[in-house]
């Protein structure tokens, strides 16, 4: 736990940007009460938050991610930890409120459909790839996601979108790494395998 | 309690003597997803194509959408009552 005269000094140097600050700076600074401190945390990482609330079909993405700062901004005096931890703290909030709408909202969070891929086939790899990319609309990507589990899902937009690790997403969604391992390996041949079919179709 | 000697001896083999998976010498074609292939795919550096394995090409991009997107996806606008609870009162209808 910080001590209270920690607390309440601000700690932002008076050279350096807070852009440029680490996020445990920031942290430090908006719990002495800098409401510009908190925009800046705001600013990091609220763009992550919706965008990892959107995939999950969150019925208010935007809302939600203010009602996640909200909670983030009042449980901000018990948060302990790194810039690395902070990120994993902020997303479990951002991944309960998220169940908690998806149970308020009770409708199917996915629906499963066809994937608007391109079968474009090329010597290099990374022309493929760039050709896929460029076909992938975000609607074809969200459908995709609909062939997944919703424990496969979790643990993919945990990985790939929230950018955590095995190890936090494990603590977040209280598993063994083993299982979050085995549940993205499931996941990633699921969508493999869907995307072949996709392609072998047109 | 003592152990049985014999399995404990036997897996106590050197990494240095045991061989390598056969994937990762390139003898194995499978038509499956390794666990190596996910954990390149999640660290987004797949760089060699796995021709046995269709699909692949495509869910990198997959994932290369979904990674761009929690990075590159600007921050919505902070509403009224998260405005109030910092105490930087209301945006300005102008």
């Amino acid at each position: 736990m910080q001590s209270s005269d920690r607390r309440s000094r601000p700690t932002t140097p008076p050279n350096r940007s807070r852009r440029d600050l680490p996020v445990t700076a920031l942290v430090d600074n908006a719990r002495a009460g800098c409401p510009i401190a908190f925009e800046h945390l705001y600013r990091r990482f609220a763009g992550q938050v919706a965008s990892y609330l959107r995939w999950h079909r969150a019925s208010d993405p935007d809302g939600l991610t203010n009602d996640v700062f909200a909670q983030v901004h009042r449980k901000l005096g018990g948060f302990e930890g790194d810039d690395r931890s902070f990120r994993s703290w902020l997303f479990t909030i951002a991944h309960h409120r998220m169940v908690d709408d998806r149970r308020r909202s009770s409708r199917q969070p996915m629906v499963q459909g066809e994937v608007g891929v391109d079968d474009t086939t090329a010597a290099d790899w990374g022309d493929v790839e760039e050709d896929a990319f460029a076909l992938l609309s975000h609607d074809s990507v969200r459908e995709l996601l609909g062939v997944l589990s919703p424990d496969q899902r979790d643990v993919v937009l945990l990985r790939v979108v929230a950018d955590l690790s095995v190890e936090e997403v494990a603590r977040l969604l209280g598993k063994r790494e083993g299982a979050v391992k085995a549940l993205q390996h499931r996941a990633l041949a699921s969508l493999r395998r869907h995307l072949e079919n996709q392609v072998a179709l047109v | 309690m003592t152990r049985a000697a014999g399995p404990v001896a036997a897996a106590a083999v050197p990494i240095s003597d045991a061989a390598p998976p056969a994937f990762a010498m390139g003898e194995m074609s499978s038509a499956e997803l390794t666990g190596t292939d996910a954990d390149r795919l999640l660290a987004g550096d797949l760089a060699r194509p796995r021709p046995d394995l269709g699909g692949l090409a495509e869910l990198a991009a997959v994932l290369r959408v979904l990674r761009s997107t929690g990075r590159d996806t600007p921050p919505p606008p902070m509403r009224a009552p998260l405005l109030r609870q910092l105490g930087l009162g209301e945006p300005s209808p102008n």
